[in-house]
């Protein structure tokens, strides 16, 4: 079969990439973030189904969690083709914004996924692209500090090289925002984007996941 | 064909009255069979085991083949002479001799032709000489002596029930067709075709006006026809081989390396001849896109019995892989809009192929595949296409061919030199073509130029999907021959081997490499190849 690009370090079925998507489904989110945090989520999902199709292996992990007052994993560890589209449902109903009990989840989600990936037979870890974890809050964190939480994410080893965690803010104040760049694993990872743009946002992880690129990409558009 | 197939064709000495891989064919030969055990009057009514009575009845296959052959009469004719005398001059002697004639065409040959005139729109059977060879096929079945031996009896039993379905299936479509036709006529308007109002009337008289409601429907889409042979496929089974004066050409599509973990084969290709030309077309689906292995074995198939339907026109070849190309593509249009309009059509069944995917995330793909919303998500049914023509004239043979996507020409010269006409470029490896559906691709398709190139008949060809470009910069004909230690490949030596078995001692070779390094990834996709080469005179 014809493939979209060669990259170094593209999904395969012996380099798979784990996906971790974090979402805030806080009160504030609710309205039209919330029904774009829908669609967008939902839209990534199919990029990453449609890119898994002809594999015999998945190309991919899977995490998503929403959280609020507290966390609550939608699915972890799932290879594409086991997730269906109705599990992604954000309403904005989750009470408050406790952002480390959601960082402490996605570390726990990616190294699972990663231990996942590792059970495969010929599994080439340095050939396989980084590990993304994609953190997506409206709101002040009303959580004790990130910086655990963060850094245990940041230091799950990787022999591809590291987990990037990409920070975004939706409409966040400045002072707020400030948390989503201790969050990201680098500073260039953290963006701070207008509601408006959630959706081409989404679409634009969603591009990226299926040309292979680098996650710096993802927010280029965004600056 | 698998072993399993019970496609298996009808032949008639080393020639095919109906070949395996005409589904539809063998579909009606069984329904004909069918009904002349059963018909309806004894008069019409036969058994196998060629007694003279059924010899006085019948015409002999050779008789119709021959006929089919030279100068098939035109399908009016043909029902219109079973009601005259004597029949016309031009048609065989053998059917003037011997006041034969009406005893043929009062018994059960007669019911023969009129149940195959009826019944062979139902299975695109509709050139007098396909119609003459599928009869051809039954009157052989009723004159075989030993009824234990009669394989074309045991293929039309085989095949009955779901010829019947066929049948059924696109009688009740037919019948849907005609009556929204009816409607248009009712009230003075355009029959539901190209870009003319699509109003179906629920009023059954035809005389009330259509109303608002009525004029945002449209009818249900059709199955475009002919529906290719799937998935029973002849570049799978390793039985694809065939020969011309010139040229033996041998072809076959493999699921590729086992350390790929390729969890279909995607690839398909497809090979027709006439008296001087080969046609040939090779798919490759894009991996991404849901629907691709059906997409390129419909897009294969299709766009090589275009190629060789026009090989008999004035049509130059350059004009004939355009049109072709814009025919298949437009052929995947009517598919799409088949299977929007028909959610619950079985034919969902075969194109989604080993697909996991949900089938809300298939109706979005799909969807926006017939209006692009999501630039991120491409084409459902996306495959890339290589094919064209390879004419041999007096001193030399004239290569045309067309590429959408990507694919591989290398030219294999007598002196064993290997010359790349079409390579793979590194540098580009992103597809920025493919045959699909929708606006995209047409487009695509228009902006595509064909290549030509003049070879002696001592050189040979090989066309390739990109499968075999993977890991490696050398020509894909140096590789095969060094790993099949035969360095004839495509310059006509007797030790040539099959191309399936070429795939297979790639793969194996691949898979060697591959256990000693997992760094050495050679092949890593499917795998597909069309193999000229020259028929050395001795």
């Amino acid at each position: 079969m014809a493939f979209q690009r060669l990259t170094t370090k593209k999904a395969t079925s012996l380099t798979p990439q784990v996906v971790t998507i974090v979402v805030d489904d806080s009160g504030s989110m609710s309205g039209q973030k919330a029904t774009d945090a829908t669609k967008g989520v939902q839209d990534i999902i199919i990029t990453i189904q449609a890119g898994n199709q002809g594999a015999s292996n998945s190309r991919f992990f899977v995490n998503v969690a929403k959280f609020g007052s507290s966390t609550t994993p939608l699915v972890e560890a799932a290879r594409p083709e086991s997730v269906s589209l109705g599990q992604f449902t954000f309403t904005g109903d989750s009470g408050g914004t406790e952002m480390p009990d959601a960082l402490t989840w996605a570390a726990r989600a990616t190294q699972r996924a990663l231990a996942e990936c590792r059970k495969i037979p010929k599994y080439i870890e340095e050939s396989s692209p980084n590990p993304l974890v994609l953190f997506l809050s409206d709101g002040a964190n009303t959580g004790g500090d990130v910086t655990p939480g963060a850094q245990a994410i940041k230091s799950i080893p990787f022999s591809g090289g590291n987990v990037d965690v990409v920070a975004v803010g939706i409409g966040m104040s400045q002072s707020d925002f400030a948390v989503m760049e201790r969050i990201a694993s680098k500073q260039e990872l953290a963006a701070n984007i207008d509601p408006a743009q959630l959706a081409e946002f989404l679409a634009e992880v969603g591009a990226t996941l299926q040309k292979g690129e680098d996650a710096e990409n993802i927010l280029k558009k965004f600056d | 064909m698998p072993r399993n197939s019970p496609y298996l064709g009808v032949s008639i000495g080393k020639d095919w009255l109906i070949e395996p891989a005409d589904l539809d064919g063998q579909k009606l030969f069984a329904i004909l069979i069918e009904e002349m055990l059963r018909g309806p009057s004894p008069k019409c009514r036969i058994e196998s085991g060629g007694g003279d009575w059924v010899c006085r009845h019948l015409v002999p296959p050779y008789v119709l083949f021959e006929w089919a052959r030279k100068l098939p009469p035109p399908l009016d004719e043909l029902r219109a002479a079973l009601n005259m005398p004597v029949p016309p001059a031009s048609w065989p002697s053998y059917l003037h001799e011997d006041n034969r004639w009406d005893v043929i065409r009062s018994g059960p040959f007669r019911f023969a032709v009129e149940q195959a005139l009826t019944r062979g729109q139902y299975f695109n059977i509709r050139t007098p000489g396909r119609l003459m060879n599928v009869l051809a096929a039954v009157t052989q079945t009723f004159l075989e002596r030993n009824a234990g031996k009669n394989e074309n009896l045991k293929l039309a039993r085989a095949l009955y029930n779901e010829a019947a379905q066929h049948e059924a299936r696109n009688r009740e479509s037919e019948r849907a067709r005609q009556y929204v036709t009816r409607q248009y006529e009712g009230c003075g308007g355009q029959p539901p075709t190209g870009q003319q109002d699509n109003t179906v009337r629920s009023d059954p008289s035809g005389l009330l006006p259509p109303t608002e409601e009525h004029k945002r429907s449209k009818p249900l889409a059709q199955r475009p026809e002919p529906w290719p042979p799937f998935p029973d496929r002849l570049d799978e089974a390793g039985l694809s081989q065939l020969s011309t004066d010139c040229y033996r050409i041998t072809w076959a599509s493999h699921r590729g390396p086992s350390f790929a973990h390729k969890e279909e084969n995607q690839d398909a290709v497809h090979v027709r001849i006439d008296e001087r030309r080969i046609y040939f077309a090779l798919a490759d689906g894009v991996s991404t896109s849901f629907g691709s292995r059906f997409a390129a074995a419909l897009a294969a198939y299709r766009y090589c019995e275009l190629l060789h339907a026009r090989g008999s026109t004035e049509m130059t070849a350059d004009s004939a892989v355009m049109e072709a190309a814009a025919e298949t593509q437009g052929m995947l249009d009517e598919m799409l809009d088949f299977l929007i309009d028909n959610p619950k059509a079985p034919e969902w069944n075969v194109v989604k192929g080993e697909s996991r995917l949900e089938n809300a995330v298939i109706s979005r793909l799909v969807e926006n595949t017939k209006t692009p919303k999501n630039r991120f998500w491409g084409p459902a049914f996306a495959t890339t296409l290589i094919g064209g023509v390879l004419d041999q004239q007096t001193r030399t043979s004239r290569l045309t061919v067309l590429r959408i996507g990507d694919g591989v020409v290398e030219r294999a010269l007598n002196t064993g030199d290997v010359v790349t006409v079409l390579g793979m470029d590194p540098e580009q490896t992103e597809i920025t073509a493919s045959m699909s559906p929708g606006p995209l691709s047409a487009k695509a398709i228009a902006a595509a130029k064909p290549t030509t190139l003049d070879i002696t008949h001592s050189d040979g060809l090989l066309i390739s999907s990109d499968g075999l470009t993977r890991g490696t910069d050398r020509p894909i004909l140096s590789l095969l021959r060094e790993i099949a230690s035969n360095p004839t490949i495509g310059t006509g030596g007797d030790s040539s081997r099959s191309a399936i078995e070429l795939l297979r001692l790639a793969c194996n070779y691949a898979d060697d490499q591959f256990s000693r390094d997992e760094k050495r990834q050679l092949f890593g996709d499917n795998l597909s190849i069309v193999v000229i080469s020259p028929i050395r005179r001795r």
